[in-house]
């Protein structure tokens, strides 16, 4: 055994670790080398003044660090993942029913008294709105983008079918699936608006259920970000919160207004 | 661990909202992070490193998970602020506490009583070095803790804390050596 390997074993046993040799091998080389046990002994005096030693602070930092920091908004870590799981749950179903509608539409040519080509273009715009829905449920952080195509088809499709209803040109039930879209829309807009309003860079998408937890070094690489000087404290946190916290209802009303 | 668990314990109520749990929590965190960054960036800067450390962690309590000891997460947002700063006083300085620039002897020079004060010693301590020695000795975190901040194995701190003590030991021989008469009078007095 060399000097430098015992010491460092030294060194780990002052401070009760593991040092990652066998004690016997390590006892065999201090018996044999005066200057490793010269060295243990300077280590455990130097040990104790470290322990003892400064520096030390004298005065209550409390208040000081308390003002310099933002205030701590309450953690809607639960809901928000909760939130999410809904949205993203939400948006599988409803490209799901979405693509249900597509069948007749594309595959079948058939919409009520529409021509097979009108009802073949009718039917890829019903299946752009399903791919939309479900791109925005795997890939929640589209979903800003997603959210405004989505909202204006949406919103077009109920101005639409309200003024035909009014004109005797269609019956309620025929119009009830363009629902599928408006919930789609509303969903669009609920994910976009939480993960807009988490704190900058923490737009993290919620993992499904059955999906590994993060590992340390996930989490380890996520402080990294975090602490990043150039990442800005993010000064205007309170009214998003609040928006984090709306309860899911007022928040699909509020998305469906903005699309 | 028990005063671990509690500062976490601290952390969570303070994640939720709770704004007495988050004064406690400052209060009873803030003297090993001022410690800590005192002793890697100098003690003249310690408390405005402090309260950058707790500005950058508060806002973050949110994404804060009860899964990490909340001193070991303070503690490694300390290390990194830390870094920053050391990294903004420029490279030639940044071995060198710089509040000391008086002191250009880099002899360990014994006090009276022939101690010499071994946080003045650590200035001059390679960085990883002195992070993995402040950790392990002047905080007292085991080593498994300190490689959770530093971000690195268990083998690199026990490595780390037994060069910073070879370092430390030579640098309190070269001033013993320059001192004769100091070491005597240590001598007789620990004796």
């Amino acid at each position: 055994m060399n000097c430098l390997s015992a010491r460092e074993a030294i060194s780990a046993r002052i401070d009760g670790e593991d040092p990652a040799l066998p004690a016997s091998a390590l006892d065999e080389h201090l018996a044999s080398c005066a200057d490793c046990r010269d060295w243990q002994q300077r280590a455990h005096e130097l040990t104790r003044r470290a322990r003892l030693g400064g520096p030390f602070l004298e005065r209550d930092l409390t208040a000081q660090v308390l003002a310099a920091v933002p205030p701590v908004q309450p953690g809607p870590r639960r809901f928000a993942r909760g939130a999410g799981l809904a949205q993203r749950g939400g948006l599988t179903a409803v490209a799901l029913a979405q693509l249900a509608i597509t069948v007749p539409l594309l595959i079948l040519g058939h919409d009520h008294d529409a021509g097979a080509h009108a009802a073949h273009e009718l039917g890829s715009f019903d299946l752009a709105l399903a791919i939309a829905f479900a791109v925005g449920a795997i890939r929640p952080a589209l979903s800003a983008g997603l959210a405004w195509p989505c909202g204006a088809a949406a919103a077009g499709l109920v101005a639409t079918a309200i003024a035909d209803l009014i004109g005797g040109q269609t019956i309620g039930a025929d119009e009830a699936q363009h629902l599928i879209a408006v919930a789609g829309a509303a969903l669009l807009c609920w994910q976009a608006r939480t993960l807009r309003s988490g704190a900058a860079g923490s737009a993290v998408e919620t993992p499904w259920p059955w999906a590994a937890p993060p590992s340390g070094r996930e989490w380890a690489a996520g402080q990294v970000t975090v602490l990043r000087p150039e990442t800005p404290p993010e000064p205007n946190d309170g009214g998003s919160d609040a928006a984090q916290a709306t309860p899911p209802g007022v928040a699909a009303r509020d998305g469906g207004k903005v699309a | 661990m028990g005063a671990v668990d509690q500062l976490t314990r601290l952390a969570e109520a303070a994640r939720l909202g709770d704004g007495a749990a988050l004064e406690a929590f400052v209060s009873a965190s803030y003297d090993q992070v001022w410690r800590f960054c005192a002793a890697l960036a100098g003690p003249a800067t310690a408390d405005d490193l402090t309260q950058e450390t707790f500005a950058r962690c508060v806002p973050s309590l949110r994404r804060f998970r009860g899964d990490a000891s909340a001193l070991t997460w303070l503690l490694s947002i300390a290390r990194h602020v830390c870094a920053g700063e050391l990294r903004s006083r420029g490279r030639t300085r940044m071995n060198t506490v710089a509040d000391r620039p008086e002191d250009p002897d880099w002899l360990a020079v014994p006090d009276a009583a022939g101690e010499v004060a071994v946080a003045d010693l650590l200035a001059r301590l390679d960085p990883d070095r002195r992070a993995a020695f402040v950790l392990t000795q002047v905080l007292g975190l085991p080593y498994a803790e300190a490689a959770t901040v530093c971000g690195c194995p268990v083998g690199t701190i026990r490595s780390r804390v037994a060069r910073a003590r070879e370092d430390l030991i030579a640098m309190i021989s070269a001033g013993e050596a320059a001192y004769p008469g100091r070491r005597q009078a240590r001598s007789s007095l620990s004796s």
